[in-house]
Order: structure tokens, then C-alpha cells, then sequence
């Protein structure tokens, strides 16, 4: 096959594959139900009596009493933002899977970028060293010992 | 034949056990220390968002088919006590509310409100039947209330002030003594704000 036309149908699958994806993406997220949304925000919330589960996925008494708090909510129309924030008002903070970008609780999000970026920059800062270190500048010593030794050789060169 | 290199190993054993039985002496001691110094099983005091604001609302139909909110009772003392007929702790407690209930009837300056928790209408009516208790017991459509209050394990109970302010909340098995204390502490003069202690 003609190189030029494979390239032409390479970039036309890879056409097909994003316009592809990003409806799926687009149509998934424009208009989420009720009951997806109160799900999806279920899963956002720690079960308060028992380790490791969300709201979503247990069945204690306090989570089935926040995940009808959470759909009566979203039916009366209140955002997920409003909700969230009803919900840590009443049980704190702990409640939440997702820490809030905000206050000292944003720390949870700020600290890891600053760590990286510190990290990055001081490997920067270690290699440029390592680097120049590499660069070793001759001295008049060594001047001389170069001269030296050449003088040497074409000593020996001669016949 | 066992010469040298089989004396060695009871001495090597010897040294061994100090190392691992002080860690454990250590460890064993920190565990009794903490034990002896916690709060006593039962009820506490316990952290909520809740204390030093403005009482959630509690509202619907009693037993009694009568319509009740936290307004009703505004001016005195309430004790919102989330239970439940299934809960051996709420069990245990429901004499004791009672006690404080009777104490209070006449002079009308504190009341116990009820809050079925994860409970029938049926179940919670048999209970009150069966033990007694006279106050506004509130057992349909209740998760919200519970919500509201962050519930997460009856027996739970938010002492109310006159003006309608949480002053406290009590995880486990209250006393009427213990309520009492709590009223008397919060009418004080000096005590002017709510404290959000240990849990």
C-alpha cells in the first residue's frame, strides 16, 4: 500500500478513536440522574461505624440514614457542593473520602505538588553540580607535566 | 561431641531473652497505663460539630398522633435522646430518662424528646408500652433528624439549652445524674460557653 494513504487512514482511525471517546466522556457526565449523582456521592463519604467502607457501600444504619439524606437532598435540588458541606457540618471533616481543597484540609493536596516540585528542583540543583564538578579546569601544573611529557616523546620520535 | 558450639547456644538464649522479654514488659506496662487512665466504658462526652450551635430541627408526629418541634418546648432543658428498641445500651439507659423525666415533670424546666433511630413505629411503641416514659417519642421518618444530628451509634443524646442551643453530646448510656450535673454546670453563671471535650 501506498505509504502516504496508510498514513492517511492511521490518522483517520485515530480520529474515529478521540471523536469516539470524547463523546462517551462528554455524554456520560452532561446529564448524570439522580441516582447516579446520589450514588457518586455516596461513594465520596466515609461509613462512620466501619472501617474502609463508604456510605455507598455499607449497609450500617448510619449509612443507609445519610444515603436517603443524600437522595431526599439531591431531589429537592441542592448541589453536590451543598450536600457535602451539610454533611461534614453535622460529622466533621473525617466523614469525607475527599479531603477539600481548602483551608488547612487543602494541605492534603498542596503538599504533595510542593514535595515534587522541591524534589525536582534540588535534583536539578545536584546534577548542574555534578556536571560542573565534572568540568575540571588545568592548572599551571598540570601545564607543565603536559609539556613535559611531550617533550619526552618527541625526544624518543628523533632518530 | 555437642563441645563448644552447643554451650553457646543456652548462653546465646540467655542473652536473647532480656532483649525480648523487656519490649514486652515495656509495651504491656504502656497498655495497663492506658487503660487505667481512660474515660470509663459507658457514657462521654464527646465532640460535635454541633455543640455551641443552633439545635437541628425536631420535628414530626409522636406516638401520641400529636405534631411536635423543638419550638413546643422552647425555654427549658431538652434531652434529645436517639435510641432504639433493638439497642441493648438504649435499653439499659431508658430507666434513668425516665428518673430525669419524673424529676422534672413539675417543675417543667427540662424534658427528654425521643428519636427512634433505624426502628418501626411498632417496635418503638411496644418499647415505651413495656418501659414506661412519658415525652414526645418521635419513631417515623426519622433518618433525617438522625442526619442532622450525625448519628452514627444509639444511644446517643444532644443536651438542648432553654434557648435552644446544643450544649453537649453524650455517646453511650446516660444518667439522670449525669444530666443533671450537665444542666447544673451550663445554668452556672460562669459557664458561659459549651464544652466540645474528650470523646
Amino acid at each position: 500500500m501506498n505509504p502516504r494513504w496508510r498514513s492517511i487512514g492511521w490518522v483517520g482511525a485515530l480520529t474515529v478513536v478521540i471523536v469516539a471517546l470524547t463523546f462517551a466522556t462528554l455524554s456520560h457526565h452532561s446529564q448524570p440522574t439522580n441516582a447516579e449523582r446520589s450514588l457518586d456521592l455516596a461513594e465520596q463519604f466515609a461509613c462512620p461505624v466501619c472501617e474502609g467502607q463508604s456510605v455507598a457501600q455499607s449497609d450500617s444504619a448510619a449509612a443507609v440514614a445519610i444515603r436517603a439524606e443524600i437522595a431526599t437532598r439531591i431531589d429537592q435540588g441542592q448541589t453536590n457542593a451543598q450536600i457535602t458541606d451539610y454533611l461534614i457540618g453535622r460529622f466533621n471533616e473525617s466523614i469525607s473520602l475527599k479531603p477539600r481543597a481548602t483551608g488547612v484540609v487543602g494541605l492534603v493536596w498542596i503538599t504533595p505538588v510542593v514535595a515534587f516540585i522541591t524534589a525536582v528542583a534540588g535534583l536539578v540543583v545536584v546534577f548542574r553540580r555534578w556536571h560542573l564538578a565534572d568540568v575540571a579546569e588545568a592548572s599551571d601544573a598540570d601545564r607543565v607535566l603536559v609539556e613535559r611529557a611531550r617533550a619526552k616523546l618527541a625526544a624518543k620520535a628523533r632518530p | 561431641m555437642n563441645g563448644p558450639a552447643a554451650d553457646a547456644a543456652p548462653v546465646r538464649r540467655r542473652r536473647l531473652a532480656p532483649l525480648v522479654a523487656i519490649p514486652v514488659a515495656v509495651v504491656m506496662l504502656l497498655l495497663v497505663i492506658l487503660l487505667a487512665t481512660r474515660d470509663p466504658a459507658g457514657e462521654r462526652l464527646a465532640k460535635s460539630p454541633l455543640v455551641g450551635k443552633q439545635a437541628p430541627p425536631v420535628e414530626g408526629v409522636t406516638l401520641k398522633n400529636e405534631q411536635f418541634t423543638l419550638d413546643r418546648v422552647r425555654g427549658e432543658w431538652v434531652v434529645v435522646n436517639f435510641f432504639g428498641s433493638w439497642c441493648t445500651p438504649c435499653i439499659q439507659e431508658h430507666p434513668e430518662l425516665v428518673t430525669f423525666q419524673d424529676a422534672h415533670r413539675s417543675a417543667r424546666d427540662a424534658t427528654v424528646v425521643s428519636v427512634a433511630f433505624s426502628d418501626s413505629p411498632t417496635n418503638v411503641r411496644q418499647f415505651f408500652e413495656k418501659r414506661g416514659g412519658d415525652w414526645p417519642v418521635l419513631s417515623a421518618n426519622t433518618n433525617s433528624i438522625a442526619v442532622g444530628y450525625g448519628v452514627i451509634k444509639v444511644p446517643e443524646t444532644f443536651l438542648v439549652s432553654p434557648s435552644g442551643v446544643v450544649v453537649a453530646k453524650l455517646i453511650g448510656g446516660v444518667t439522670a445524674g449525669r444530666l443533671d450535673a450537665l444542666i447544673d454546670k451550663y445554668t452556672a453563671p460562669a459557664a458561659t460557653t459549651p464544652v466540645t471535650t474528650t470523646r
